[in-house]
C-alpha cells in the first residue's frame, strides 16, 4: 500500500525555532535514521517527501462559482500546520507506524493513498 | 466490494445466537437439542473459526457474513438432518464454501480470475476440515483479537467489532449494549471493517515495541464494552448487565492467548469484582442500591474469589504499564470492599 504521511504538529518535539543548533542537528539525524530504516525494511520505500515552508509562505486557493480567490496563509485556523510530508510504500499500517517512531515526536496524520478509477 | 452478496439473508446471522431478538420465542416454543448445541458451538468456537477464515482468506469483510450464513444454515438443517459429528468443522466448511463462492463471483464480475481464488481453493482443498487446532490457530486468534481492537479503529468501533467477530455476539445485542439502534450499530461495524481494509491494518502479530500498547488497547476496548453495560438507561437493565459479561469473555480470550499479561490479569480482576455485585445493584423496583445497602449474599462469591487470586498473580509484581497499574489499584480497592463482611468492617 501507499501512504501519505503528514507531519502536522510539533507535538512533543517542540518548536524548531526554539531549538539550539545542536538540538536541530540531533532532530535532523532522526530523519536520516528513518530514511535508513525504511531502505532496510522489506517492502518499504520512501517514494517522496519534502519539508514545507511555514504558514507565512502558504497560499490557499478556493474556487467559488467559477471565480478563483487566493488568500494568504494556511487553510485551517489551527496553530498546527503541515510542516512536511512523506509518500511511503509500506506493506501495512503497523509496519509504517513502527518506522515512524524513529522520527521526532511530531503529531502525524497517516492517509492511505487510494486508486481512483477514471 | 466490501458489501455482502445480495443473496445473503440480511437478518440471518443474528438469528440463532441465543440472546438475540428471537431468544424469547425460541424459549417459548421449546428449542430442540440441535438449537441448544448450535448456540453452544457459536459461543465457544465462533472466534476460533473467524480467526481461521481470516487467516486463510485475509478478507475480514467476508468472514462475518460467511460465518453468519453457516450458522443460519445449521439452524435450518441440523434439526432435520441431525447433528454433524464435528459441528465446528461443519460450520467452517460451509463458511469457507460461502467465501469461495463470493470470491468466484467477484472474479467473474471483474472478468478475470485473480490468483487469489485459485490459491484459496488450493488451500481449502488441501486442508479439508479443521483437524487439530494447533498453535498456528491460536496465533490467528490473537491476530484477530488485536486486529479488532486496533487503536486506529477507535475504541467504540473496535469494541463492537471485537464482540461481533471474536465472540459472535449478535449485532442486535451489541446495539442494545451501547444503547444505539441496530442499523446504527451495523453501520459502525461495517465502517470498522472498511477502515481495516482501507487503512491497511494488518492481520499480524505486532512488533515487540508495539505489543504492550496493543494489549493496552485491547484492555481499553474490552473495558469500554464492559462499562457500556452498566451505563444508566431506562429499562432493560438486567439484560444489558448480562451483555457486559461478554466483555469479560473478551478479556478471557485475550488471556488464554497471552497468559500472565499484566494489563489483562488486572483488568479481569477488576471486571469480575464489579460484575460480582450485579444482582445486588438494583432492587425489585429497578432502583440502584448503593454499596453499603447491598445484600452481600447476592454477590457472586466465586467471581470475588477468582479476582482475589488474580490479584496475587506474580505478573502484577513486576514492571507493568501505567494502565495495568491503574486497573490493579482499582481492583485492589474493589477487593477490599468485596471481601469485607460488612460495610463497617471495610478496611
Amino acid at each position: 500500500m501507499k501512504y501519505l504521511v503528514l507531519l502536522i504538529g510539533e507535538g512533543d518535539a517542540g518548536s524548531w525555532e526554539a531549538m539550539t543548533p545542536e538540538q536541530q542537528g540531533a532532530e535532523m539525524l532522526k530523519f536520516e535514521d528513518f530514511g535508513a530504516a525504511c531502505a532496510q525494511r522489506d517492502g518499504v520505500e520512501i517514494l517522496g517527501g519534502e519539508a514545507l515552508g511555514g504558514p507565512d509562505t502558504m497560499t490557499v486557493m478556493r474556487t467559488r462559482a467559477g471565480a478563483v480567490s487566493l488568500t494568504d496563509g494556511p487553510y485551517a485556523e489551527s496553530v498546527e500546520q503541515l510542516g512536511g510530508f512523506y509518500l511511503v510504500e509500506a506493506p501495512d499500517l503497523d509496519t509504517l507506524v513502527d518506522l515512524l517512531r524513529l522520527l521526532p515526536d511530531y503529531d502525524i496524520q497517516i492517509s492511505p493513498v487510494i486508486d481512483v478509477d477514471v | 466490494m466490501t458489501e455482502p452478496p445480495a443473496n445473503l439473508p440480511a437478518l440471518a446471522p443474528d438469528l440463532p445466537l441465543g440472546m438475540g431478538r428471537d431468544h424469547d420465542r425460541y424459549q417459548a416454543v421449546g428449542r430442540g437439542l440441535e438449537a441448544a448445541a448450535l448456540e453452544e458451538v457459536v459461543r465457544n468456537d465462533w472466534g476460533r473459526l473467524a480467526a481461521v477464515l481470516t487467516g486463510q482468506f485475509r478478507r475480514l469483510d467476508l468472514v462475518e457474513d460467511a460465518l453468519g450464513d453457516a450458522v443460519e444454515a445449521a439452524a435450518r438443517r441440523w434439526p432435520s438432518e441431525g447433528m454433524p459429528d464435528r459441528p465446528a468443522a461443519w460450520l467452517l466448511t460451509v463458511a469457507r464454501r460461502r467465501i469461495l463462492d463470493h470470491l468466484r463471483s467477484e472474479a467473474m464480475a471483474a472478468r478475470r480470475r485473480p490468483l487469489l481464488v485459485t490459491d484459496a481453493e488450493r488451500t481449502a482443498d488441501g486442508r479439508g476440515v479443521m483437524v487439530d487446532p494447533g498453535g498456528l490457530i491460536e496465533d490467528d486468534q490473537l491476530r484477530l483479537v488485536l486486529l479488532c481492537t486496533h487503536p486506529a479503529l477507535g475504541t467504540e468501533g473496535g469494541a463492537a467489532l471485537a464482540l461481533r467477530l471474536v465472540l459472535g455476539v449478535s449485532t442486535h445485542d451489541i446495539a442494545r449494549l451501547f444503547l444505539v439502534s441496530e442499523p446504527t450499530m451495523a453501520a459502525r461495524i461495517t465502517r470498522a471493517k472498511k477502515k481495516i481494509v482501507a487503512a491497511g491494518i494488518p492481520f499480524g502479530i505486532p512488533s515487540a515495541t508495539a505489543l504492550p500498547e496493543r494489549l493496552d488497547a485491547l484492555a481499553t476496548t474490552a473495558y469500554l464494552a464492559f462499562t457500556a453495560g452498566y451505563a444508566p438507561a431506562s429499562g432493560d437493565t438486567l439484560m444489558r448487565t448480562e451483555l457486559s459479561g461478554e466483555a469479560i469473555r473478551l478479556v478471557r480470550v485475550g488471556l488464554s492467548l497471552r497468559p500472565n499479561e499484566p494489563v489483562l490479569v488486572a483488568l479481569l480482576a477488576l471486571m469480575l469484582l464489579q460484575h460480582s455485585r450485579r444482582d445486588a445493584r438494583v432492587d425489585a423496583e429497578g432502583d440502584v442500591v448503593l454499596l453499603p445497602d447491598q445484600n452481600r449474599k447476592l454477590w457472586h462469591r466465586g467471581e470475588i474469589d477468582e479476582a482475589s487470586a488474580l490479584l496475587t498473580d506474580p505478573a502484577l509484581t513486576g514492571p507493568v504499564t501505567q494502565q495495568a497499574a491503574v486497573y490493579a489499584v482499582q481492583a485492589r480497592i474493589a477487593a477490599e470492599h468485596a471481601l469485607a463482611p460488612s460495610p463497617a468492617a471495610t478496611r
